[in-house]
């Protein structure tokens, strides 16, 4: 296996390649908007018209019109202000969950690449063992009703720190089976005679090499924790009141779906967007980053949602599980 | 090859022990007192000496080792504890719930990959035509929707606008006084809803992902080959491709319970479903450790088994693994 | 003695049924009606004489939330359980739809005269549903596992631990011994459900055995079975001692999603359900819905408050000036009007006015944030640094309120308040938890502002709340101390003559009203939705049910039956 060009070619490449897709069109147009947004959002909030939290109980569930452009909520207050509010918390958690579970990810997954033996072995079987508990059942138990010192921390750290630490281990497993591949390469093993030290090799060799398909599924998790938080909030146990989360607005709307539909749709459509735009942008990556990507069957790319597996595990849990996949919603 | 199965078989029993450990773990974090929901209400509703009792026996006051031995030799006899709330034994409890998730979650998956298949196969046989591309898009856009989301409208638009579909539940009133055809079909009615709202993500994913497979075997010299000797692309398609495609399958396959076990408690909510998602939340809001244990451990357990019985599954069908060595630990 | 359960207010209003379990007040045989609801009358079936004698048959569909805790009655402590109670079992007494206590088990009963011991005369044929005749000793043994400990009745324990001994000289008598006299020993009768010893002493666990999921009463209708998580069915019990009730059935549907509860109302699946305020604004008035159903509106038995946490523990609410301006920057009366569409009257004190403690001289605090910057800035808190939030000595008035995940009119309530308050320079967060972790901190004293709200008792009793020795483990949970209310609180407890209770009572909604422990911020209006078809439905100072006869009154036309015999759901 060769070494790819360096790092700071393939960066630039990366993004050409991105654009060059459709997906990474797509995924780039729908999630920018959403993710400046998110980005500017306190600064927004101080220039709207009005606050996320003021309430005006004389004009409550008010159609889209004139000094509100997305309409009222129960309470007369913003949806707009809402909203965008909402983008910076629930694309925060995507984000920083996202964050979180890759550098667990990175950490645990490298050391059992590299180390081998009996490390591997036992962080193998810690990787199986958090692996098997369904995300959401760990994230509503933790969120809902954990011992006291877990319900000191605020709601919105707690569910980037539940999330984060209950979805590291695809992408830890996706990053060990690379990384096993990849230090039997020839440059690798170059690196080693020539005498770097295990920690430069992996810095400088390993890891940048194995980060590729690992980034496509954080990319694929971080639709995936937005769509969790979503779910979780809707249930109650997620971002708590006043502070406004995508999913628990959606949760408000449920009663008004037939007569207040600017409740639903304002955030039902940023949820979407963010979702979607991830998991395009995820395609995309898995596209650009997939060293034998050409244009030569029948004209059409090779699909991007195969990942293969580490020759010779069988092992479905240390096979790279793909990315994307049926996950919890 | 039974040594393989053998030693995977091992591999899971160390995966379960420490899925034991971290079970008890999550649920003993915090000195706080497990029997504070007995508490709450008139004074001196339960005296300090009956509490006090109530804790001995239970072996609260005992250090956190020899509670997991407590808790693990009667696991071992199957006996879960008893409820919090009704003093009922959770093994009891869950018992009576889990059929009907079991139905609802076997009838989505049935769903989804009773659908996946054909579509795929139709996909890859004219790849880039209407189907394909409408299909792609509309599968990716519902992948991108949280579950509540479809399921609220859904169940608006086709139980409360147009009837076709039954409002919530497992049976009608009158499924009693019907004949047990009648019945079976009146289930059936009341199970579509909910099983289409659990699989769709399921369904996407798949689809999605049998389809890249089934292209990439398109692509291949046996493929040619078939065509070669006479066989219609079709015929080619059902004989050699699919199976080579449903390998990689078998390995999502296993990663299936987290996700229908996530769904559930959703969906389970929304159509009065009578399952464990439903158990779950309720205890969380109750705090009956107990049950929530029980639940937890069950889910894991599922899980394991789902993906041992993948990996079995691949092992007898890949003739070629058996000669392979393995790089896994 | 008092039940000091706070309750799930919301959860209670948005997802049960439209049957409150409540104890009510007695006395007073009118209700008070919400402006502009239909007049509901207060002890008078609604559809007045013209009715008719009851007819039987079809079958009702109820619904609530999610399973009953138990059917085992002295165990269970939620509201369906009682419900169900309610209907299966009997007990000696109970309250009549003008709130006076009857007897139902007891035919009668007297009191010593040194008001220790009470004597209950079990009334001649009355059987449990396999038959065996109730007997004294079934009510002396339904006692004996209240006070048990290891039952877990926790609900029910307090009312009976003045309780000496009793005694069962014959079947027909039972006895009861108290420590002290007390004016509420027969009123806590109402809620002891009788259960039958001959079949309860053979089961090994109490709390785990085949009669808590199938129970056996003596009340008006039987169990019939309880599909978990799907639904409870009784029938109608034919040997009742009071005849057999009109309804063949009764159905209790488990629906837990809201949106899913009102469809199945306006799909015809369930009978009768209560009504969120937003629900009420939304589908309520529409020409349909009201040709198909009947809304009752009616007072609760319920409080719905803010608790300032008074144990030095925050620099703020020791102080009484600051508490009254925290009322006063409150705009409960717009909450109601608008957020609660009028379903709620302004809470002056604790007490409601059907109450016969009911203190008319009292008016609720207005609405006046002038008047509370104006104590805030008395009370020395002042925004020096112009940042919105006033401070005294460098700490600025900033705390978290803490409340309880019921449901989305909880929320907004407290985000409405969380407005108002800043626009008086006061910062105050939310803290929203599950029911019981707010039980937990609340009675840890881990707050420093709590909004609940509280099922009242028949009786007045301020003890509980407000005594200065229920702060540290008792029910005083905002740590209040006033020598004069606990004095007077006392003195309600044993003061027998009625014209000087209700004095003492007088006093105790003053002195309350001045201190302000308590925000109090409304008196719920129960909003229930019934099918039409359904006659008979009484309306109580104690709602819906938990009185006689409450449901077992219920009855639909025989041309207006949706289940003619046989044909009834729930098989």
């Amino acid at each position: 296996m060769k070494d790819p060009t360096g790092p700071q070619a393939r960066g630039r490449g990366i993004v050409h390649r991105l654009l060059r897709t459709r997906s990474g069109r797509a995924g780039l147009a729908l999630l920018l908007p959403m993710v400046t947004v998110a980005l500017l959002s306190p600064a927004l909030g101080r220039i709207l018209p009005r606050e996320f939290t003021a309430t005006d109980l004389s004009l409550r569930d008010a159609p889209p019109g004139a000094g509100h452009p997305l309409g009222t909520d129960g309470l007369g207050r913003d949806v707009l202000a809402r909203l965008v509010r909402a983008a910076g918390v629930s694309l925060g958690t995507g984000f920083f969950s996202t964050a979180l579970a890759l550098a667990v990810a990175i950490a645990i997954g490298s050391l059992a690449g590299t180390r081998g033996g009996w490390t591997d072995l036992l962080l193998s079987r810690a990787m199986e063992v958090v692996l098997s508990f369904p995300a959401l059942f760990l994230i509503l138990v933790l969120m809902g009703s954990g011992p006291p010192i877990v319900r000191a921390i605020p709601p919105l750290v707690r569910i980037v720190a539940v999330l984060g630490l209950t979805g590291w281990t695809g992408m830890a497993r996706h990053l060990r089976a690379e990384i096993l591949k990849l230090r039997q390469a020839e440059f690798v093993l170059a690196a080693r005679v020539s005498g770097a030290g295990p920690l430069r090799v992996w810095r400088r060799h390993l890891l940048p090499n194995a980060l590729a398909p690992v980034i496509v599924s954080a990319a694929f998790f971080a639709a995936h924790a937005i769509l969790l938080e979503s779910s979780v909030s809707f249930l109650g146990f997620g971002i708590q009141p006043p502070e406004p989360s995508w999913g628990s607005m959606l949760a408000d709307a449920q009663e008004s779906l037939t007569r207040g539909w600017w409740l639903a749709l304002a955030p039902g459509l940023a949820l979407f967007a963010c979702v979607a735009g991830c998991n395009l942008l995820g395609e995309a990556l898995r596209q650009a980053l997939d060293p034998g990507w050409s244009t030569t069957r029948r004209g059409e790319p090779p699909d991007p949602c195969l990942s293969p597996a580490p020759a010779g595990s069988w092992d479905s849990a240390a096979r790279a599980r793909p990315a994307g996949g049926p996950e919890t919603r | 090859m039974t040594r393989r199965i053998l030693r995977r078989l091992a591999v899971s029993a160390v995966t379960l022990a420490g899925i034991t450990v971290l079970t008890f773990l999550l649920f003993h974090l915090a000195p706080g007192d497990p029997l504070a929901p007995l508490e709450g209400g008139s004074r001196g509703a339960v005296s300090t000496d009956a509490l006090a009792r109530m804790r001995a026996e239970a072996g609260f006051d005992r250090p956190l080792w020899q509670q997991y031995g407590l808790w693990l030799s009667r696991l071992a006899r199957g006996d879960l504890g008893r409820s919090l709330v009704d003093g009922e034994p959770v093994r009891g409890k869950i018992a009576a719930r889990l059929p009907a998730t079991l139905v609802l979650a076997g009838a989505a998956t049935l769903l989804a990959w009773g659908l996946a298949l054909p579509l795929a196969i139709r996909s890859a046989l004219r790849p880039g035509g209407a189907l394909d591309r409408g299909g792609s898009l509309f599968f990716y856009a519902i992948y991108s929707v949280p579950v509540f989301w479809t399921a609220l409208v859904l169940q608006m638009v086709f139980a409360v606008y147009l009837r076709w579909l039954p409002l919530h539940g497992v049976l009608s009133d009158e499924a009693a006084a019907m004949a047990p055809a009648g019945r079976l079909a009146d289930g059936a009615l009341h199970l579509v809803l909910p099983a289409a709202c659990l699989a769709y993500g399921q369904l996407a994913f798949l689809m999605r992902f049998a389809r890249a497979n089934l292209l990439e075997a398109r692509g291949r010299e046996f493929f040619a080959a078939a065509l070669a000797r006479g066989l219609t692309e079709r015929q080619a398609m059902l004989r050699h491709a699919l199976p080579n495609a449903l390998l990689p399958l078998i390995t999502i396959a296993g990663f299936t319970v987290p996700a229908l076990a996530a769904g559930s408690v959703i969906v389970e909510r929304i159509f009065s479903w009578p399952g464990v998602g439903r158990l779950l939340v309720d205890s969380i809001g109750s705090r009956d450790r107990p049950t929530l244990m029980g639940l937890t451990l069950l889910g894991a357990l599922l899980t394991q088994a789902g993906m041992l019985a993948a990996d079995i599954l691949y092992a007898a069908a890949d003739p070629r693994l058996r000669r392979l060595g393995e790089e896994r630990p | 003695m008092s039940r000091r359960v706070p309750s799930r207010f919301f959860a209670a209003l948005a997802l049960a049924s439209g049957l409150a379990a409540l104890c009510g007040c007695g006395g007073s045989s009118s209700t008070a009606t919400a402006p502009g609801a239909a007049p509901d009358s207060g002890g008078v079936p609604l559809d007045g004489a013209s009715a008719g004698p009851p007819e039987r048959g079809d079958c009702v569909r109820l619904v609530d939330t999610a399973d009953p805790q138990s059917l085992n009655f002295i165990r269970a402590t939620d509201r369906f359980s009682s419900q169900i109670a309610g209907l299966v079992t009997d007990t000696l007494v109970q309250y009549d739809a003008k709130g006076e206590v009857i007897g139902r088990v007891a035919e009668s009963w007297s009191v010593s005269d040194d008001g220790l011991t009470w004597t209950f005369r079990i009334r001649p044929g009355v059987r449990w549903q396999d038959g065996a005749p109730v007997t004294s000793r079934d009510a002396a043994y339904t006692l004996e596992r209240i006070l048990d400990p290891r039952s877990r009745a926790v609900s029910r324990i307090g009312y009976f631990t003045g309780v000496v001994s009793v005694e069962t000289p014959d079947d027909a008598t039972f006895r009861v011994h108290y420590r002290e006299p007390s004016v509420t020993a027969l009123a806590s009768w109402t809620d002891a459900p009788l259960i039958p010893r001959h079949l309860w002493e053979k089961q090994a666990d109490f709390l785990d055995n085949p009669l808590c999921r199938a129970p056996v009463g003596c009340g008006p209708f039987r169990f019939v079975s309880w599909d978990a998580g799907r639904q409870i069915v009784l029938e109608a019990n034919d040997g009742y001692w009071d005849g057999r009730p009109a309804l063949d059935r009764i159905v209790f549907r488990i629906i837990p999603q809201d949106t899913t509860r009102l469809q199945a109302l306006e799909l015809g699946e369930v009978d009768a359900l209560s009504l969120t305020p937003d629900q009420v604004a939304t589908r309520a008035d529409r020409p349909e819905f009201t040709r198909r159903f009947r809304r009752l509106t009616y007072p609760l038995p319920y409080v719905y408050y803010i608790g300032w946490n008074m144990d030095r523990s925050n620099p703020f609410f020791s102080d009484r000036r600051v508490r009254q301006a925290m009322t006063l920057a409150l705009d409960r009366p717009g909450l109601l009007r608008d957020a609660w569409h009028g379903l709620g009257i302004a809470a002056a004190s604790y007490i409601t006015r059907e109450s016969w403690a009911y203190n008319p001289a009292l008016r609720p605090i207005p609405y006046d944030p002038a008047g509370a910057a104006a104590l805030l800035d008395a009370a020395g808190w002042t925004d020096s640094d112009g940042d919105g939030v006033r401070e005294k000595g460098g700490v600025p008035f900033a705390f978290t309120l803490l409340y309880a995940a019921t449901g989305k009119m909880n929320d907004d309530t407290a985000a409405y308040f969380q407005e108002n308050l800043r626009k008086v320079g006061v910062r105050m967060d939310l803290s929203r938890t599950e029911f019981r972790t707010m039980l937990d901190l609340v009675g840890s004293h881990r707050f420093a502002a709590f909004m609940s709200g509280l099922t009242l008792d028949a009786d007045p009793d301020a003890f509980d709340m407000f005594h200065s020795s229920q702060a540290r483990d008792g029910n005083n949970r905002v740590s209040y101390s006033n020598p004069e209310m606990d004095r007077l609180s006392e003195q309600g407890r044993r003061e027998f003559d009625p014209a000087r209770r209700r004095a003492v009572y007088a006093r105790i909604q003053e002195i309350l009203a001045e201190d302000q422990p308590w925000t109090f911020v409304s008196h719920p209006l129960m909003n229930v939705a019934i099918d039409r078809r359904i006659r008979g439905v009484t309306v109580s100072p104690l709602g819906l049910q938990q009185f006689w006869p409450g449901i077992a009154g219920w009855w639909v036309p025989r041309a207006e039956q949706r289940f003619p015999a046989g044909a009834a759901p729930g098989a």
